[in-house]
């Protein structure tokens, strides 16, 4: 048996932790430059305020219904999710699905799963803070089914199993195909063309026709819905392949040496992720919108390819410098009057594909040995950020803060920074 | 005792009068054994800490429980999956603010209570919204 744990709301109930005052005020977060909803309270979604919606657009609402809003304030998220995976446990194999979402892999033999889920709901909520809600059935995509249950119906109490097969048929027949675990917009409604509808009819679905018409994993999603384990958990998450670093700019970015700053701190961050998870980068892929004069938004983007694995910032800001180089100049040649230079509004660097530090070099690599000759220096730096801080020991192209996104409404970093403990008041 | 190592064996390639030469050098006196015994610093959090998941800490702000030695910025540590039970110190939420006082129980009513003769103690009402957060287990005051 497969229990999914979700937690609800996930990045309003963490802004709530410490705010006991909002408990029961309409509250949402916001993406980073303050952009647009990212997550919402369950009176906000009362309000028809869908997720994604621009910040500008609702600013009315948000005066007249006093909704409160957050930037997003990830290091307080990332805590809160470390803490919830800690206290759920390591009683039962456990599957990290996202930094709010756990499946537990139960043994089929467990008598009442139900009060299980009940006490782990209770103890998550008491200990963590947490709000929940759990879903169980026979598979990983059942659970998942079984957890959209009680998002839809209230009366569940957060907790709904889908373990007696007459129950789950109702449940399938009743569920629209677009709402199964895995898939998206375009393959609904090719299958909607097909008389697939919903989640029952494609349970029904001859397995072997899914697969020749589709593909394995959409067969893999049928035999779930009809009770049968397709869906391994995964217990240790696949290696990355991929990293990416990108940010809207606060303000348009109007100089080479404030372009060179934000992506030169996209490096660092990108590098010291690569150090925690011992990966090197083969090539990157840049990526920046501009205007010129009164023009649109314009996008570029190139992809570089690094001849030896990179993992020192400094020398894969060395590669890039020169491509961000070669642009603003091409771009200010082009825009002919000084007054107007280009605007940048957004940067992006998407490494890819990594490699671990053993991989083999390339034939013709004229270096054969990684860059690894540097590892006691980012020892060292990673040793100073964990004791003073990741602002305190920076690359000098770095400096400079004038592109950074705006995070004006950002909560205190309540559990992660010294200086931002919640007060309690010792008062009458 | 040296010596006996580099009287050269027959199948020897080389000359046996070339002396050997030793990387390390050889220390005089008794071997100590910190590498056997040697344990980690002790560490506060393990002092301090049961529950790392639900442990929080906050600071405190006024002079209501100096009684209880838990004075104007003091450190508090409050651990969430700890039942209150009467006479606890805790973190409540009381009307939306987070307030530190002993909590005091009866049979019918319910007390927060301050440590300082100035400030007598609170009943919790029916219509107050009251929320245990979590129970102090200790406190900290560093001396600047």
């Amino acid at each position: 048996m497969y229990c999914l744990i979700d937690i609800n709301n996930f990045f309003v109930s963490c802004e709530r932790l410490f705010r006991p005052d909002l408990a029961r005020t309409p509250v949402l977060v916001l993406s980073s430059n303050d952009g647009c909803v990212i997550a919402r309270s369950s009176e906000v979604k009362l309000l028809d305020i869908p997720m994604g919606t621009p910040f500008f657009k609702i600013k009315e609402l948000v005066r007249t219904h006093k909704i409160a809003c957050f930037s997003s304030n990830f290091s307080l998220y990332a805590d809160l999710s470390r803490r919830f995976q800690q206290c759920i446990g390591s009683e039962f194999p456990m599957e990290i699905y996202s930094i709010d979402e756990v499946f537990l892999k139960l043994p089929t033999s467990m008598p009442r799963i139900e009060d299980f889920a009940h006490s782990l709901r209770q103890r998550l909520l008491q200990e963590v803070g947490m709000p929940t809600s759990l879903g169980f059935g026979p598979t990983k995509t059942l659970a998942k089914l079984a957890l959209l249950c009680t998002k839809q119906n209230l009366t569940l109490r957060n907790v709904c199993g889908l373990t007696c097969p007459d129950e789950t048929r109702k449940i399938l027949q009743k569920t629209p195909a677009s709402k199964v675990w895995g898939i998206g917009k375009a393959l609904s409604s090719k299958l909607s063309t097909l008389g697939i509808t919903s989640a029952y009819d494609l349970a029904i679905t001859s397995p072997g026709w899914i697969r020749h018409h589709f593909s394995i994993t959409l067969e893999r999603t049928a035999r779930e819905l009809m009770g049968e384990e397709s869906i391994p958990l995964e217990e240790t998450p696949e290696p990355r392949k991929s990293l990416q670093v990108s940010r809207s700019f606060g303000k348009p970015v109007r100089d080479l040496r404030t372009l060179h700053s934000a992506f030169s701190t996209f490096c660092e961050n990108a590098s010291s992720k690569l150090r925690r998870a011992d990966l090197f980068a083969q090539g990157c892929c840049l990526s920046t919108t501009y205007t010129l004069g009164p023009s649109s938004r314009i996008p570029f983007t190139q992809t570089l390819k690094f001849t030896t694995p990179l993992q020192d910032p400094r020398l894969i800001m060395d590669k890039i410098s020169q491509h961000l180089t070669t642009l603003f100049l091409h771009l200010e040649k082009r825009s002919l009057t000084p007054l107007s230079p280009p605007s940048f509004y957004k940067g992006s660097l998407i490494f890819f594909p990594l490699s671990p530090p053993s991989a083999q070099p390339s034939l013709f690599d004229q270096k054969i040995s990684v860059d690894c000759s540097k590892i006691g220096l980012f020892q060292a730096i990673d040793k100073t950020h964990q004791k003073f801080g990741s602002q305190c020991l920076r690359l000098a192209s770095s400096l400079g803060t004038s592109w950074k996104p705006k995070s004006t409404l950002q909560s205190p970093g309540y559990t992660t920074s010294w200086k931002d403990l919640p007060t309690v008041h010792a008062i009458p | 005792m040296i010596s006996a190592l580099w009287s050269a064996p027959d199948f020897a390639p080389f000359p046996s009068y070339l002396p050997p030469v030793y990387h390390s050098k050889v220390c005089a006196g008794f071997p100590t054994l910190i590498d056997e015994t040697s344990s980690d610093p002790l560490d506060l959090n393990t002092y301090l800490v049961t529950n790392t998941a639900s442990t929080f800490f906050v600071k405190v702000s006024g002079h209501s429980m100096d009684g209880a030695n838990i004075h104007h910025g003091d450190l508090l540590i409050v651990d969430r999956s700890r039942c209150a039970k009467n006479k606890d110190i805790v973190v409540a939420a009381l009307n939306g603010e987070l307030v530190v006082k002993r909590l005091k129980k009866s049979k019918t009513d319910l007390w927060l209570c301050s440590e300082n003769p100035l400030f007598p103690p609170v009943l919790v009402s029916q219509d107050e919204s009251l929320m245990i957060w979590g129970v102090v287990t200790g406190s900290i005051h560093k001396f600047e």
